[in-house]
């Protein structure tokens, strides 16, 4: 199918707008109107992405399913194999971690790097839970006194810590995690941010070891370095922008009367991106090997006759932090219930130099008795 | 840095990247800035957009991205997208 036969604004694409930048949809202040729209439009290509845009759950779950379609972040290692090669840079922390992500893999070899990792996850999970729950005891005795609190800073980043640090086999410190790595998969940074992201990999090892608890092996310390990449930005995003959302929309509510969905209500990873290996057809079309595709996970936030739980994704690449996630947001959602605290949001910013992620750079809250 | 010195900024990474394009037709728009001119019509290939990147940062040494280029698609887009990018650091 040429491309020019689908574009937003033609009858392949209705329910779309022409005017809308799918750069930077997932992250402008209409998204939770955009992505509320019904009906779905069907799938339609992007010419400024040079990508087709997928928002139909049903599209979103059928093609994730597909072995067909790779994620695009399995060409990464390869890129910054040509970065180095063509610019004389060297990324040897990514270039060591890049291995144990199975999202840079995809079929065959995607299998080994994902068993790895999920046993890793499985392994340290209820460790990291009864973690959260003392660091919860700490984050509801920052809220109770009421006034004005930052979540990112007071909420969400000493969760995401605990986390990682539980997951690394040592205690983290808020200066530990200054940068974030998990933009690496964004194809479109620009060298300087991937030298950057390097430096702080590196920093990042060196705290790790320095750590008396740490006993890691070489590939090990990948691995940990690898779940850092993957998981940082996702669960700070997915806590964040849930609470925002929640907290945005019950305006004025006390925290206890709120209804806390058991699923996260918002997603920090808002699309993925696929690559088509081969030719394949869905839905009646042909797309030619080397589609690529930008498909939306935040539909599934929106949707109520789609399983919101598909937010993390469906098929071989499903988010392996799904579990431990949920376990986080449960346990959050279930402390905040408590609170007979009024909530109000006085200033929210979303981080600005990322456009893969939705992450907040600052969520201002105020509470009153 | 002013819209004029970001925008010579952005001029001068283009035509950096323009050095091995060996392409000179937008060189009068390029350097009146009355005038604007799409990157569209500049017909960038991955390569020479990650060119302009690199030269844009390494002159302004503030980070510039890929999708920068496809977010701010123009010479006096980009330029008053470093303006501000420049004036938050």
């Amino acid at each position: 199918m040429s491309t020019e036969e689908s574009r937003p604004g033609s009858a392949d694409g209705a329910g779309a707008d022409a005017a809308v930048s799918f750069l930077t949809l997932h992250r402008d202040s209409a998204r939770h109107e955009y992505f509320a729209q019904r009906p779905w439009p069907a799938p339609f290509f992007d010419r400024n992405l040079q990508s087709w845009i997928v928002l139909d759950p049903k599209d979103v779950a059928a093609l994730l399913r597909m072995p067909v379609l790779r994620p695009g972040t399995a060409g990464v290692a390869a890129a910054h194999k040509e970065i180095e090669r063509r610019y004389g840079l060297s990324f040897e922390a990514l270039d060591s971690v890049f291995p144990h992500i199975p999202l840079c893999a995809h079929g065959e070899a995607h299998r080994e790097p994902r068993r790895r990792m999920a046993t890793m996850l499985a392994r340290c999970r209820s460790e990291i839970v009864e973690g959260v729950d003392r660091c919860l005891d700490d984050v509801v005795a920052r809220l109770e006194p009421g006034g004005e609190i930052e979540l990112m800073n007071e909420v969400v980043g000493p969760l995401v810590r605990v986390v990682l640090g539980g997951l690394a086999g040592v205690s983290l410190r808020e200066e530990d995690v200054q940068e974030s790595v998990s933009i690496v998969f964004d194809r479109m940074i620009g060298t300087r941010k991937r030298q950057r992201i390097e430096q702080a990999l590196r920093t990042l090892a060196e705290r790790l070891r320095s750590s008396p608890d740490w006993d890691k092996t070489g590939e090990e310390e990948a691995a940990v370095l690898a779940l850092f990449i993957l998981g940082n930005d996702a669960l700070a995003g997915t806590l964040g922008e849930s609470l925002y959302q929640l907290f945005r929309t019950n305006a004025g509510s006390r925290m206890c009367d709120i209804a806390y969905p058991e699923i996260p209500n918002e997603t920090g990873i808002p699309y993925v991106e696929r690559v088509a290996e081969a030719a394949f057809a869905h839905d009646g079309r042909h797309f030619e090997a080397g589609t690529r595709l930008r498909v939306y996970l935040l539909p599934f936030a929106y949707a109520e006759e789609a399983d919101r739980s598909d937010v993390f994704g469906v098929g071989a690449h499903t988010c392996l932090g799904k579990p431990l996630t949920i376990d986080v947001w449960r346990r959050l959602t279930a402390r905040l219930a408590g609170l007979p605290l009024h909530v109000e949001v006085v200033d929210y910013e979303m981080r600005t130099d990322d456009y893969l992620f939705n992450v907040p750079a600052r969520i201002m809250i105020r509470t009153w008795q | 840095m002013t819209f004029l010195e970001a925008r010579a900024q952005v001029v001068g990474a283009i035509q950096h990247a323009w050095a091995t394009m060996d392409d000179v037709r937008f060189a009068k728009a390029l350097a009146d800035p009355a005038q604007d001119v799409p990157f569209e019509d500049l017909k960038f290939d991955s390569l020479a957009a990650m060119e302009v990147c690199m030269e844009l940062e390494e002159r302004t040494d503030v980070e510039i991205d890929l999708a920068d280029l496809v977010a701010h698609p123009s010479v006096n887009r980009l330029a008053e997208h470093l303006q501000s990018r420049s004036a938050a650091k």
